[in-house]
């Protein structure tokens, strides 16, 4: 699907940000772009996630709906976000592997439970199913020949910093920070509409 | 307001990267210097030459940019003793470390934060060579070995924001002469303090130039003022755009062009064309090795750093942290918090949501919307049936207010009058969405394209996915409302 985003002028120098979080961002329509790239449109952001949320079967429990409700918002986020980014297409991956593994372990699950006695325990299906999917990133991984070397200037945090950004483990140094601003200005924007979303649930 | 006196300068503190540069070694400088009272006149020129941009004093104004210093009138030792010649004069490069300017002159040049208007040169560093050569540039024939400033100094400080530019492009015109090479990098820095912060890259080259040794890779070969000509073509990093490179010739040959990659923000057009390069050009700075190694190694630190300054942008609070293991841990916990807090909103609006109910959604809405939504939404509701949709219901009207108040704020009034009808609509489809059930009423469809479009400008493609799984038992009203939904 084609996403538009708004064209924004060269962003002036941003100012350090400080954590001060409108609920109400009347301005939203044509955010403060960030340094750089600028941050997603809030529109795109709204309008993702409004309808990722829109899709959630309302009878689901609540525990099960918080997971759902916190993919929606990568995905979302991921979505809205520019496609091109390392961490988009890593995030966009992860959840359709993510997918495609519950719904072979569904599947799994239904053949064996209707073909047979239920001898197989669950874990066997999904042992199965997550080996499909590990095997899936697993590939991935090595189709680019491994996570880089440990690069010299690197610090030893950065492992950390690359288990947060998705598709972190298999940058350099360099771009890894530079995704991780990127993706520092996406999560900012998704969790200040999350807040006003909440805020407009509860608040009425 | 230019260079006050020097204790309104941040104390220095430790040499390690203070977060604001100026003020370090100045302050230092300054306190040594008590005696200089020949700095005094020097300091106080510079402070009220804002009007002195002569051209001739533009000319030095770029290298003014980069704090000159006055220092070979101090017989050097307060001014050696600062080593780090910090040219943040935004304070934001705190990563940088000081160079080690070994050798002749008295150390670091001390920048002065208020010399600054035009934003951040960072990492420029200068270097008693430097500052030489600024001397020279500046017309004014300093002693030799790196002396010259006492006479430069005076009227040359000012930096009103037009001066350095005018002296910048001198400064590149004059490329074939021993000055150029000095002014180059002067007016390159200078040129980058004005672009801000679009020219990371090339600023950080420039400052380069001064022997810097961000992490301490150069040997602060002791430069004797024999060197400090070759020097200046050292100093030149992202600049060759200019005739830079004609400088290098003299001195030392070593020109370090090794890298590749083109990617410099050179000099604006002022300067004369230059045949377009695919490689980066990257000088080995003063003092440093020249291999190809090295001057990558060099190029990707500054990469590293200069993502890492972006970051600091982003990350609130980071300002005060200076080193990137410390700024490294501040952004795994931002991040790390970041997280966290999806998690808990998603809890969050996972419960909040089916509280949400058919009855108390005209109370949910702004108020003022609620009014032209009143009388739709009673006409409509009884069409709702069941309780399961009404979370789903409840959820996409919410959209729209959310929306609304989201983005355009109360200026949807009229606008939300159509969304209780298409929502209460989206509802009663919830059952087929979920099924994949689409065909909707073109009608629905259109409307639904209306209001996406208006929303988010996404393509119609889009719109109709959604509005082909409304159900079609909504007829009746939908085809009055022919609204935009500003979302």
């Amino acid at each position: 699907m084609a996403r538009k985003r708004t064209a924004r002028p060269p962003p002036p120098p941003p100012p350090n940000p400080n954590p001060n979080r409108r609920a109400v961002a009347s301005t939203a329509a044509a955010p403060a772009p960030a340094s750089g790239t600028a941050s997603p449109s809030k529109r795109m952001l709204a309008f993702h996630f409004l309808r990722a949320l829109a899709r959630i079967h309302s009878a689901t429990p609540v525990p099960r709906r918080t997971r759902t409700i916190r993919r929606a918002a990568y995905s979302s986020m991921a979505r809205a976000a520019n496609p091109r980014r390392a961490w988009t297409q890593a995030l966009l991956r992860q959840v359709r592997v993510r997918r495609a593994m519950r719904s072979r372990r569904a599947v799994l699950l239904r053949r064996r439970v209707s073909a047979a006695p239920p001898a197989p325990p669950l874990g066997a299906a999904r042992s199965i199913v997550s080996a499909a999917g590990e095997t899936a990133t697993e590939a991935m991984t090595l189709a680019r020949g491994g996570p880089p070397p440990r690069q010299a200037g690197e610090p030893a945090r950065a492992d950390a910093l690359r288990r947060l950004v998705p598709g972190g483990s298999e940058m350099e140094y360099c771009s890894l920070l530079d995704e991780t601003a990127d993706y520092l200005r996406c999560l900012r924007a998704q969790v200040q509409l999350m807040q006003n979303l909440v805020d407009l649930f509860s608040g009425q | 307001m230019n260079c006050g006196p020097p204790d309104q300068l941040p104390p220095a503190s430790a040499p390690s990267a203070p977060s604001c540069f100026l003020n370090l070694n100045w302050d230092q400088s300054m306190a040594a210097a008590a005696a200089g009272d020949h700095l005094d006149p020097a300091l106080s020129s510079m402070v009220s030459s804002p009007a002195s941009n002569s051209t001739a004093a533009a000319a030095t104004d770029g290298l003014a940019l980069h704090g000159i210093s006055p220092q070979p009138q101090y017989g050097g030792t307060p001014l050696s003793s600062p080593p780090k010649l910090n040219l943040s004069m935004m304070g934001q490069f705190h990563h940088y470390q000081p160079p080690q300017v070994g050798g002749a002159g008295p150390g670091g040049l001390p920048i002065l934060e208020n010399l600054m208007p035009m934003g951040h040169l960072d990492q420029f560093l200068a270097d008693p060579g430097f500052a030489e050569r600024a001397a020279r540039l500046s017309g004014f024939d300093g002693r030799p070995g790196g002396s010259g400033y006492g006479g430069a100094v005076p009227g040359q400080f000012g930096l009103p924001d037009a001066g350095p530019v005018g002296a910048l492009k001198e400064l590149e015109l004059g490329n074939g002469r021993d000055e150029s090479s000095v002014s180059d990098p002067a007016s390159a820095s200078a040129e980058m303090a004005l672009k801000g912060p679009s020219d990371g890259n090339a600023k950080k080259r420039k400052a380069s130039g001064k022997g810097k040794g961000k992490d301490g890779p150069g040997s602060t070969a002791a430069k004797d003022p024999a060197k400090e000509e070759s020097s200046g073509k050292r100093c030149k990093s992202a600049d060759e755009s200019n005739g830079a490179e004609d400088n290098s010739g003299k001195g030392k040959a070593a020109q370090s062009n090794s890298e590749n990659g083109g990617k410099k923000q050179g000099k604006d057009t002022s300067k004369p064309p230059e045949p377009p390069k695919d490689y980066i050009h990257v000088r080995a700075r003063r003092g440093e090795a020249t291999d190809s190694h090295s001057l990558a190694e060099r190029v990707r630190r500054e990469k590293i750093s200069q993502r890492m300054k972006l970051l600091q942008d982003l990350v609130p609070g980071c300002n005060k942290v200076v080193g990137k293991a410390v700024m490294l841990d501040e952004i795994i916990n931002y991040v790390q918090s970041l997280q966290r807090q999806v998690e808990f909103l998603s809890m969050k609006l996972a419960t909040v949501n089916p509280q949400l109910d058919f009855n108390n959604l005209p109370n949910l809405l702004p108020k003022d919307i609620h009014q032209s939504c009143g009388p739709m939404q009673n006409s409509h509701f009884p069409l709702e049936t069941s309780g399961a949709p009404l979370p789903y219901l409840n959820q996409s009207h919410q959209g729209s207010p959310l929306g609304c108040s989201l983005t355009n704020g109360m200026d949807n009034q009229s606008n939300m009058h159509p969304l209780d009808p298409a929502f209460c609509r989206q509802m009663n489809s919830q059952h087929p969405f979920l099924n994949g059930v689409s065909d909707a009423a073109s009608q629905v469809g259109t409307f639904w394209q209306d209001d996406l479009q208006s929303v988010v400008h996404m393509d119609i493609g889009q719109g109709q996915e959604i509005a082909a799984t409304s159900s079609n038992s909504y007829n009746g009203s939908l085809q009055t409302v022919h609204m935009k939904m500003e979302l």
